[in-house]
């Protein structure tokens, strides 16, 4: 594809964000409707309804930051997997935000379709999972027990080969 | 299908054995001994999972990065935790086809250094990680496939005991923490030792990497050990002329030897304690193969590694074309075979 004008990408609260074609096209969801519409409808803001303005831009902010990684090679390779919740340094520090921006990127990668990004949002996730006890987990994402005393008590028991 | 994976013919059949038992976990009453939960406990949701309540797709890969200790302790959050966490595609097929792994991981509770989607893949796969034949085994202490030959006889797949790994290699305990390991399930793994203790095992492999790093390389490792082992022997000298004083250290020493461990033995009951059969899942058709043996190698008392090996319809058929087609239970090479096999008598 020849190296082509910028595109404008306009938030779901309205703003509009000038972003590099090659960055923009981290975007799978982009990269389609670029193809799709043809180059002269990219003339016009390109809506974005999910995601608002502040996400957005941090998830340019990671586009930028990888574009010139090699597109994601094996889909289901379950190899790169294997050391699964491996995150590289610049993407820990940029995963390091408060837990409603956390979820709010996880959220547009999947909408965006930016699956290196979506993988990184899920290994921080699993990371705050891991090692966890139950009620450490209901605390860390303020989730509600609805068990019942007895369900409980049956679970645990069923699960006391599972402790250490 | 193509015809080398179609299931095997009724005079095909003829020519196989199925799986012979051989001691590991699976043969140890694993159902009594690890209950799992899943599909039970029915009632409705009240709550949802707060910030986690993600499309069911990415729940699913953020699933997928749990080690299945985690995945257990997810399950036990909520109602909606233990649905989602049932409804995922991996464990599901794990479950149908193959359960006995999972119980095997949570009974020797390696559970936190295996993903359930790692699990998955070594399922779906029929090779063995070390020789690339079929392998009918799982290596559960790090979640390795592995087939027979290799289980009984590579050093790798020979857990070392933590007191091993402490004394012999010298390794201190922060390390020791760091590195996978199991508690052995008591029960009976080889004809010669029916019962024993809980013991602490330790991956081989990690400790052999973690000694390297601990002493430089692997000569450093060795000399440490042989230096633990000739104090032991001295020790042991000093103790037993204390009670013996006429004893000539030339007997002490066989004495000594004699109780000493032979680690390089097949039957070491230590090499199937972390050791499941598993079956390959060809998600293809959806079958669970456990694979056989070919009739002919088995009566072959010459090969015992071949008479070992385990197939699936289309290495069966590879294996007919490269050691011969079976006439009265025998491998019949024909003269124009560029491959020389055993003749017919």
């Amino acid at each position: 594809m020849s190296s082509s004008k910028p595109l404008t990408l306009s938030s779901s609260d309205g703003e509009e964000i000038l972003v590099d074609r090659e960055v923009a096209e981290r975007s799978i969801l982009i990269k389609n409707m670029v193809g799709d519409l043809g180059e002269e409808a990219m003339e016009e803001p390109i809506p974005i309804p999910n995601v608002n303005a502040a996400v957005l831009k941090k998830v340019i902010e990671w586009c930028i930051h990888h574009k010139h990684d090699p597109p994601s090679a094996n889909e289901d390779d379950s190899d790169s997997r294997k050391k699964s919740t491996d995150i590289e340094e610049w993407d820990q520090k940029f995963m390091q935000v408060d837990q409603e921006m956390l979820f709010e990127i996880i959220l547009a990668a999947n909408y965006l379709d930016i699956k290196a990004l979506l993988d990184v949002g899920c290994k921080t996730v699993a990371n705050m999972i891991k090692g966890k006890s139950p009620e450490e987990i209901r605390k860390t994402f303020n989730i509600q027990n609805d068990f019942t005393p007895e369900e409980e008590d049956q679970i645990r028991r069923e699960n006391e080969w599972a402790e250490e | 299908m193509d015809e080398r994976n179609s299931p095997l013919t009724k005079s095909e059949l003829a020519f196989t054995y199925p799986p012979y038992p051989s001691d590991n976990l699976g043969h140890l009453e694993l159902d009594k001994l690890v209950r799992l939960s899943y599909h039970r406990l029915c009632k409705e949701p009240k709550h949802d999972l707060g910030v986690l309540d993600l499309p069911v797709e990415t729940l699913n890969m953020i699933m997928g990065h749990l080690d299945l200790r985690s995945l257990m302790s997810l399950q036990r959050v909520n109602r909606r935790a233990f649905h989602m966490v049932n409804a995922m595609p991996e464990l599901g097929a794990i479950m149908e086809y193959s359960p006995n792994a999972l119980r095997a991981i949570f009974a020797i509770k390696t559970g936190r250094f295996i993903t359930c989607r790692m699990l998955f893949a070594k399922l779906c796969s029929y090779q063995c990680e070390t020789c690339s034949e079929f392998a009918g085994y799982l290596y559960v202490l790090t979640c390795k496939r592995v087939c027979y030959h290799c289980f009984t006889s590579l050093p790798k797949y020979l857990p070392v005991l933590r007191s091993d790994a402490r004394e012999r290699i010298g390794l201190p305990a922060d390390i020791i923490k760091q590195i996978p390991q199991m508690k052995s399930v008591p029960g009976r793994y080889t004809a010669l030792h029916r019962r024993r203790p809980r013991r602490t095992l330790m991956d081989a492999t990690a400790v052999r990497e973690a000694g390297i790093a601990l002493h430089g390389n692997a000569r450093a490792v060795e000399c440490y050990s042989k230096k633990v082992a000739a104090e032991k022997l001295e020790a042991y000298r000093v103790s037993r002329r204390k009670l013996e004083p006429d004893l000539v250290d030339h007997n002490i020493d066989r004495e000594y030897s004699f109780n000493l461990p032979r680690d390089e033995y097949y039957f070491n009951p230590r090499r199937f304690m972390a050791i499941v059969s598993v079956p390959f899942i060809d998600i293809q058709d959806r079958r669970a193969h456990w694979g056989f043996h070919c009739l002919a190698c088995l009566t072959d008392v010459k090969g015992i590694k071949s008479s070992d090996r385990q197939y699936i319809a289309s290495l069966f058929r590879d294996h007919l074309q490269e050691d011969g087609e079976i006439i009265r239970e025998k491998h019949f090479t024909k003269p124009v075979a560029k491959i020389q096999g055993p003749n017919p008598p």
